[in-house]
């Protein structure tokens, strides 16, 4: 044979295998992406905000209906197609009447824990879950009359050394008002990139309004409170467990505590409302080594959740202090930690929330929170509307004085006394 | 040889950097790609709200109530955005008894009641009503109902509600029509057509014409031109015209009664978003155009009934007497939808002949006077006087 001949078969043959090589791992490389994706498990890269869309001139042709469902829908469409047509008013987007649709079939539900929120909102959700923030370094709410409330400023904050205090209510963001907005829509305008400066209009009893000039910058979520005290107890108080970082907060507190070779220890989990659920799961298996700290049971399944041997915090003697204001996320580590044995419970019985969301973000980036499982402790108790009720319990006094707290001293007594 | 061990290396170097390659491309063309899918769906009109509608039907871990109250409670919702009272979903139970109202049908005796000069409540029975067959006769005195008292404290409201019940039960009313005693008379309830208009001359001033309209339905035309067509008859020389707690009704009557008392000019403007304002006016020939007239007003006036009082204020027609009114003038129309329900939309606003909006504003009396307590009505007493001082 022609030595041409074979090395243009050669050539052939082998470009032929290197392509499709390629096509090959394009394919793979597209087939990971999809099945990332689909699971959710990949930051989306959807717009976060849609652009308004106006409402269009001729009334909108409704979707053919291509199943039941949508076929009782299609009565909406109707009201709308009328609305469209007749309505003496100005009409609102389309995007809002999508999210107030939602709303309603989300309220049809008679569900509290099942919401759902807009992009906006989701977005700040989001960013607080990661742990780290970009704003001034305040917790604000809306009070009665709808104005944003500085609720507290964090120590060493861009807003305490602009002198924000407590109390405090922010009418105007960079000339913006804020009064009538939601919440989230404020907060939206308070944040921004680190480095950047905002200027608030401040009203203050006693004081005309007057504006302050705040620097932002990149600040962590408060998630954790923690502190050595003098009697030779650690103490660890933890506001939630919404952020990702919240049980590597825990470790890292505690890893400071014992270094200190502490006599005991106390996880304060009063006021604490809840969050993740893989975040309480680490919580609960920093201190137990083995075994089962909670089950989940949805429609057709369940899912038995283990600790794992080999973490610091399984041998130090242990209190938990919780009260009506433990929810969710912190009554599954008090009830895996007294089913266990692991620590004693001391306070006031606990808010009885034992469901659990799953968080869906949707095409736009707006977030559905759905109530799809219970969960039971390691007994198998069910504490949804019930509560756990603690081994030890010693109600808040009605007219406690500043800094008294018999809760805490009942808690030391106990880790100093062993009763 | 090792420049051969050189090709190989380079070539699988080579062939590594190309796999990498392209799985990178693979993997970012699929992120693109799914972008714009997502961007595609959400920018269908409703697109995330059917993405949320299955994730329930899938997830939710409770009872789902049924596709129909969910898509009901997402109308409702939906509708909410507007702001606006008057357009309003209903859904089909509840559109029946709708219906009914805007016929004016329940179960009666079909009597009209009022306080004679002695504070006696006398009755008018209704032409060919239950109480008429029974044998009811216009100024008996009305004594008790099924038993129940009624005194010089009781309201015509309080014996209205007496009256009125489910269609074929008996209510006996105890009558006094002197020189006879006191009897009982027995009556079947009736599904009954009521009146819109009632009307009769002042016990006190017969020269006096009272007319009451209660509501504007489709009988009120007719019904208004009877009433001025008797009372003129009867010798009435001017008339009070009676629209308090007169929630509206039709808006064609409405336009007939104000007709019936201007000669010309315009009687509404309504003016809707889309087509051009519709002017309503009034014919030459109405039979009252010229007799003196004062209308009676209050908080319950509301809708068709500030129509009437509106026009007849801004032709300086008649002085409104008594409270603001109300402030609802906006029309809404009713669409019945395929699946039994029916949809209330706001597709106009009422302006008066001068172009004052009704709609949350209301009319304000010429001349103000307050409800009074007792049992006197001092509004239609201040209509009285006004009309006895124009002679």
């Amino acid at each position: 044979m022609n030595s041409d001949l074979r090395d243009a078969i050669k050539f052939i043959l082998i470009s032929t295998v290197l392509l499709t090589l390629l096509v090959i791992t394009f394919l793979a490389g597209f087939g990971l992406a999809y099945l990332l994706a689909g699971s959710g498990r990949l930051p989306t890269w959807s717009p976060t905000v849609l652009p308004t869309v106006a409402p269009p001139e001729t009334p909108l042709s409704p979707p053919t209906p291509t199943n039941e469902d949508e076929q009782t829908f299609q009565v909406f469409w109707e009201v709308w197609g009328l609305i469209q047509q007749n309505y003496y008013g100005e009409l609102p987007s389309m995007q809002e009447v999508t999210y107030a649709a939602i709303q309603g079939m989300m309220s049809a539900l008679g569900d509290e824990y099942s919401a759902f929120f807009e992009p906006q909102a989701a977005a700040i959700m989001r960013e607080d879950a990661t742990g780290e923030f970009e704003g001034i370094g305040a917790f604000v709410d809306l009070d009665e009359e709808g104005k944003v409330l500085v609720v507290e400023v964090f120590e060493n904050s861009p807003a305490e050394e602009a002198g924000l205090q407590a109390q405090d209510r922010i009418l105007e963001v960079d000339g913006v008002s804020v009064v009538g907005l939601t919440l989230y829509e404020a907060i939206h305008l308070i944040r921004g990139p680190a480095g950047s400066q905002v200027t608030l209009l401040i009203e203050r009893e006693g004081f005309e309004p007057f504006e302050v000039t705040v620097t932002r910058a990149r600040l962590e979520v408060p998630v954790t409170e923690s502190e050595m005290r003098d009697d030779g107890i650690g103490y660890i108080r933890l506001y939630d467990f919404s952020t990702a970082t919240a049980s590597s907060r825990v470790e890292s507190d505690l890893e400071e505590l014992l270094s200190h070779n502490p006599r005991g220890l106390i996880l304060d989990l009063r006021g604490n409302p809840g969050g993740m659920l893989d975040q309480a799961i680490n919580v609960a298996d920093l201190f137990i080594s083995d075994g089962t700290v909670a089950v989940e049971r949805w429609k057709g399944g369940e899912e038995v959740f283990k600790a794992h041997p080999g973490d610091i915090g399984e041998e130090i003697p242990l209190v938990v202090l919780v009260d009506g204001g433990s929810a969710s996320a912190s009554e599954i580590v008090a009830g895996a930690l007294q089913d266990r044995g692991r620590a004693i419970l001391i306070g006031e019985t606990t808010f009885g929330k034992g469901v659990v969301q799953r968080v869906f973000t949707l095409d736009d980036g707006s977030e559905l929170w759905i109530t799809a499982a219970r969960w039971f402790t390691p007994n198998n108790r069910a504490i949804h509307k019930v509560g756990l009720t603690p081994d030890i319990v010693v109600p808040w006094p009605e007219d406690a004085e500043e800094g008294v707290d018999p809760q805490l001293d009942r808690a030391v007594e106990y880790l100093l006394t062993g009763e | 040889m090792s420049s051969k061990k050189q090709r190989i290396v380079i070539f699988f170097c080579g062939l590594l950097i190309c796999s990498v390659l392209a799985f990178a491309a693979g993997f970012a063309t699929c992120l693109l790609w799914d972008r714009q899918q997502r961007a595609r769906r959400a920018r269908q009109p409703l697109g995330v709200f059917w993405q949320a509608w299955n994730l329930i039907e899938t997830n939710y871990y409770g009872e789902i109530p049924s596709a129909r109250a969910r898509t009901y409670s997402a109308i409702r919702s939906a509708l909410a955005l507007l702001n606006d009272p008057y357009t309003i979903f209903v859904e089909p139970q509840t559109r029946e008894l709708e219906r009914d109202q805007m016929r004016g049908a329940f179960g009666d005796v079909g009597i009209a009641l009022q306080r004679d000069a002695q504070n006696h409540m006398v009755i008018v029975p209704y032409p060919d009503s239950p109480a008429q067959r029974a044998g009811a006769r216009e100024g008996d005195i009305l004594l008790a109902v099924d038993a129940q008292r009624v005194t010089t404290e009781t309201t015509i409201e309080q014996v209205q509600a007496w009256l009125h019940g489910e269609v074929g039960t008996v209510v006996t009313l105890t009558l006094s029509r002197p020189p006879t005693p006191p009897f009982d008379l027995p009556i079947v309830r009736e599904e009954i057509q009521v009146p819109s208009v009632t009307w009769y001359a002042l016990d006190r001033f017969p020269e006096i014409g009272y007319i009451h309209i209660t509501g504007f339905t489709e009988r009120t035309s007719v019904e208004i031109l009877t009433a001025t067509h008797e009372l003129r008859t009867a010798g009435v020389i001017s008339i009070v015209l009676d629209l308090r707690d007169n929630y509206g009704g039709l808006i064609d009557p409405a336009v007939a009664v104000a007709d019936e008392f201007l000669d010309s000019g315009i009687v509404l403007i309504q003016q809707s978003r889309n087509t051009q304002e519709r002017v309503f006016q009034a014919q030459s020939g109405g039979t009252a155009t010229d007799i003196p007239l004062a209308v009676l007003v209050n908080g319950g006036t509301a809708s068709a009934a500030e129509i009437v009082a509106g026009a007849l204020q801004d032709h300086h027609r008649a002085p409104l007497v008594g409270e603001p009114t109300f402030g609802k003038g906006s029309v809404q129309l009713i669409y019945e939808l395929s699946d039994g329900s029916s949809l209330h939309v706001t597709s106009a606003i009422w302006l008066t002949p001068n172009r004052r909006q009704i709609q949350g504003h209301g009319l304000a009396p010429d001349i103000y006077v307050p409800r009074g307590d007792g049992p006197l009505d001092n509004q239609l007493e201040r209509a009285v006087e006004y009309l006895r001082s124009l002679r």
